[in-house]
């Protein structure tokens, strides 16, 4: 296997990781609010990520930043929280108008700590003798694919409940972000430390 | 309204400051130094699965990169990663050589050597670290013979694999 491929596998493999479970509740709850037709905003919402991943992928190159991990992971269930509660105060309907435009820094946000944890803990297992470019570029390409796949097993749950079981759409939102909102609040008891 | 909740959700996700990483992944390096005839091998892995691995064996905590540190850290990690860790060099069985270890970040890097390594045409691993431990451990192994780099990703479900040169 060529070094590209390891890394998309093991990318591709950590998103779809089931006892990883924080970045596809993320996913979950940022898809909530949307249906399959509005496949534009969701693809602006993925490539928000992307750019995410991208800016620190490039930080890290150039080792300008080696942000402790204690705050990264302390910010993740964070956002998967902050992300539920706006789904659920918001309007409904604003959320598929095109001037709401808070989820896109916060997919961007997002993107941004998750790829400073992915290069943090690529440099430690590389050791610091080594360029991290290559790696951690297939891993994010990695990370993009699996983030894909999710969305789109969370768009075909939606279809369902819309379209086969009739359920409203604001329904839906509200009872896949109070599921995400949850285990966010599960993943932050979990790791009480004091 | 939105400042108040931001408040809410520090205050409630302080708590996972704490929480540890979801990446089981061990990266393990093998190059060829044709000049000393042997091979250098690198073993990086998290120290916190490390600490965990050698508990799980029965061994004490390690308490590795602290004042704490167990004074035969060495001997108990060099046990663990030998028992893990084999290789075969032109389909014949040698032997890993613990020299010592390094602090990497969240990693530890432990380093050994096989001696006596006049050509490599053809090597075969067995890695199994951690994965009796982590559903999910990855377990890379990166072989660099005469500037060809080669790569091979163990796991729970195949522990074995092999390269030619």
């Amino acid at each position: 296997m060529s070094e590209f491929e390891i890394y998309l596998q093991l990318g591709f493999n950590h998103i779809a990781d089931l006892n990883a479970y924080d970045h596809i509740v993320f996913i979950i709850a940022l898809c909530a609010v949307y249906q399959l037709r509005q496949w534009r905003m969701i693809l602006m919402l993925v490539t928000a990520f992307t750019i995410g991943h991208s800016i620190t992928l490039a930080l890290a190159t150039l080792s300008i930043i080696l942000v402790p991990m204690e705050l990264i992971e302390f910010l993740i269930p964070v956002t998967i929280f902050a992300t539920c509660i706006m789904n659920v105060v918001r309007p409904f309907d604003e959320h598929t108008k095109r001037k709401v435009w808070f989820n896109y820094p916060l997919a961007l946000f997002f993107g941004l700590i998750h790829g400073m944890g992915f290069s943090y803990y690529l440099r430690a297992l590389l050791g610091m003798e080594e360029s991290i470019v290559m790696p951690l570029f297939s891993f994010n390409i990695g990370l993009e694919l699996g983030q894909l796949m999710i969305v789109t097993l969370v768009l075909a749950g939606a279809a369902l409940a819309v379209q086969v079981f009739k359920a409203p759409h604001k329904s839906w939102n509200l009872f896949i972000s109070g599921v995400a909102a949850g285990v966010a609040i599960i993943l932050m008891m979990e790791t009480k430390f004091w | 309204m939105l400042r108040y909740l931001f408040y809410i959700v520090i205050l409630i996700g302080w708590p996972a400051l704490a929480q540890a990483h979801v990446f089981y992944i061990s990266i393990t390096k093998v190059k060829w130094n044709a000049q000393h005839e042997r091979l250098d091998i690198s073993v990086r892995i998290f120290t916190d699965n490390l600490e965990e691995a050698v508990a799980e064996e029965g061994g004490p905590i390690l308490k590795l990169w602290t004042d704490k540190e167990h004074t035969e850290s060495d001997r108990f990690i060099a046990d663990y990663l030998k028992s893990r860790l084999h290789f075969r060099v032109n389909e014949k069985e040698v032997n890993l050589e613990y020299l010592g270890k390094a602090d990497a970040l969240d990693a530890t890097a432990c380093f050994f050597q096989i001696r006596g390594i006049k050509d490599v045409k053809k090597m075969d691993v067995g890695n199994s670290i951690l994965i009796d431990l982590y559903d999910t451990q990855a377990n890379v192994v990166r072989f660099e013979v005469k500037e060809e780099k080669k790569f091979i990703n163990l796991n729970k479900k195949s522990t074995r694999g092999a390269v030619d040169f």
